[in-house]
């Protein structure tokens, strides 16, 4: 387990992503393992989507149903307005999202998050939907609503991690991060093949000094050859003189 | 388009925009970090942003039961507000009668509400442990206790008890005899501690002298959770403990009148933790004003730290 050296640096950041990775390569900076802050809990359960018919048909049945007339709205009694035409119950923000991650926090939330996060629902959907219940209940404004899409997105994957779920991030990306990565190693490993290649090839032909060369092992007519062309020797696949 | 319909839009745009960001940060930390997969750092990344979305409450959570049990990080990364979580904030060396009554209630101030703060986060780890506990068909039913660590003999609470909501391990009465060892490691010689009663200890020096003792028949880090207040956030979970027990509505639960008009949370700004943010809105083109309504993240930025207190705070009422 790492120690560290030193205290955290101050981060302050408009962008909670930011604040986070600077904090992670502060603490790995100051001396701390990469298992020291997400240790290995042991094989993830994985929260893969599966179809299911009869989620696809209440789909069809909903959409069928149709949205309301144009201008429905606007024939209700403006004395008894939805809550969502209401000024909103948090202003701030903060206040907001303090609202939010507690009802996300509450035991029964959670149990349907980890369980909706096992079976493959997607961090974003889940944060879409509880976002858009504070609204539709007159608790935020649609402004709070897209500022705090962040940090309740990653309240949420926090659960997933703590619940140790490999969860859906958006859509069905389960693997995402881990085929990226397969991706990059295998570039990192053709250029490095590459790389290795052009230093055998730049080492073969700078330094041949032909006087010290075995005949035993090249044949003097061969050697002569070499002699007469120098460093033009060209390749049997190199383009032909026209 | 209806206006449901452009919010929709909108917001499927936001959560895209949100996850390539998610993306581009764990490249960045890739590239400084090499050879550690992306999910990894992910992992890292979402327990990161969690103890600075809550204000520190998901450690409590994660140092009970989960991804920090065995960690300093949470603790580290924080500690720029240990002095407020430890209960020191307003200082000691307060020389005049207000100023020890308003240190003496700003330091109880932060203990209580530091507590609650915890029990989010032990609901958390609560509910992680049942619905990992649901999934893996775990022996002993949904609200089984999590395995005990090798070797460790500790155990993780029993999801929703009083140890989870308190963010603290069930340890067995050897694990506890074991630490007190430990503390006292430089004055006890190794033998001269002796079973006063069935489960209680006694460890005295060279000369002795009690130095410590030791009940292990005694239900752990009794305290907050035994009172009112505490049973009330046992029994109805974690409603809203940020904004509940917190401050002046936590001095009502308990009925502390002289605690009224006290400071709570992290009220106290020093230039140490001003400065970062001072220098960050002057780049931003933030007026300090009103740098409250911004919503910034971090562990320099009190207010993500202490959620609303701030400007939530009651006046001091000297009479």
């Amino acid at each position: 387990m790492g120690t560290p050296k030193r205290q955290a640096n101050p981060v302050v950041s408009s962008n909670l992503s930011e604040a986070a990775g600077q904090i992670v390569l502060d603490g790995l900076d100051a001396g701390f393992d990469i298992e020291d802050i997400a240790p290995d809990k042991g094989p993830k359960i994985r929260g893969e989507a599966k179809f299911s018919q009869e989620g696809l048909d209440e789909l069809v049945n909903l959409s069928n149903k149709g949205g309301p007339i144009p201008g429905q709205s606007l024939t209700r009694d403006s004395e008894n307005p939805y809550p969502w035409e209401t000024p909103p119950e948090f202003v701030n923000p903060r206040e907001a999202l303090d609202d939010v991650v507690g009802s996300i926090m509450q035991p029964e939330a959670m149990k349907n998050i980890v369980s909706a996060l096992a079976q493959g629902a997607a961090v974003s959907d889940l944060g879409a939907a509880i976002l858009y219940a504070k609204f539709n209940e007159g608790k935020i404004s649609p402004d709070a609503m897209m500022l705090l899409a962040e940090p309740v997105m990653y309240t949420i994957m926090a659960i997933g991690e703590e619940a140790n779920i490999k969860y859906n991030i958006e859509g069905n990306d389960l693997d995402e991060f881990d085929d990226e990565d397969d991706v990059e190693d295998f570039d990192n490993k053709v250029n490095e093949f590459r790389n290795v290649l052009t230093d055998i090839k730049k080492g073969a032909t700078k330094n041949i000094e032909t006087s010290k060369i075995d005949t035993n092992v090249v044949p003097e007519s061969i050697l002569a050859q070499v002699k007469e062309k120098g460093p033009e020797i060209k390749s049997l696949l190199s383009k032909g003189e026209e | 388009m209806g206006l449901f319909k452009k919010l929709k839009k909108g917001f499927k745009k936001i959560f895209k925009g949100v996850k390539k960001v998610v993306k581009k940060v764990v490249k960045g930390v890739k590239k400084v970090v090499k050879k550690i997969g992306s999910s990894k750092i992910l992992k890292a990344l979402a327990i990161a942003a969690a103890v600075v979305v809550t204000g520190g409450a998901a450690l409590t959570a994660f140092g009970g039961t989960g991804a920090l049990a065995s960690s300093q990080f949470g603790t580290w990364m924080m500690s720029t507000s240990q002095s407020v979580l430890g209960g020191t904030a307003f200082g000691t060396g307060a020389t005049s009668t207000i100023g020890k009554l308003a240190q003496g209630a700003g330091n109880f101030a932060a203990k209580t509400v530091a507590a609650p703060f915890g029990a989010v986060g032990g609901a958390l780890g609560s509910t992680a442990r049942v619905g990992a506990n649901i999934l893996t068909g775990a022996e002993g039913g949904a609200f089984a206790p999590g395995q005990a660590g090798a070797g460790t003999g500790i155990t993780a609470p029993k999801p929703f008890s009083k140890e989870a909501l308190s963010g603290q391990m069930s340890k067995s009465s050897e694990q506890l005899l074991n630490e007190a060892m430990d503390r006292n490691l430089n004055s006890f010689d190794g033998s001269t501690y002796k079973e006063i009663e069935p489960g209680v200890f006694e460890f005295r020096d060279v000369n002795n002298n009690i130095i410590e003792t030791v009940n292990t028949t005694s239900t752990p880090k009794t305290g907050f959770f035994d009172t009112t207040a505490g049973k009330v956030v046992s029994n109805v979970g974690t409603s809203v403990a940020t904004n509940v027990f917190t401050g002046a509505a936590m001095q009502a639960i308990q009925g502390e009148p002289e605690l009224r008009g006290s400071m709570s949370g992290a009220a106290y700004e020093g230039a140490e933790f001003m400065d970062p943010l001072k220098v960050y809105a002057a780049q931003q083109g933030i007026s300090t004003d009103s740098i409250y309504q911004h919503m910034m993240y971090g562990n320099a930025d009190p207010s993500s730290m202490y959620g609303n207190e701030l400007y939530r705070q009651q006046t001091v009422g000297i009479a």
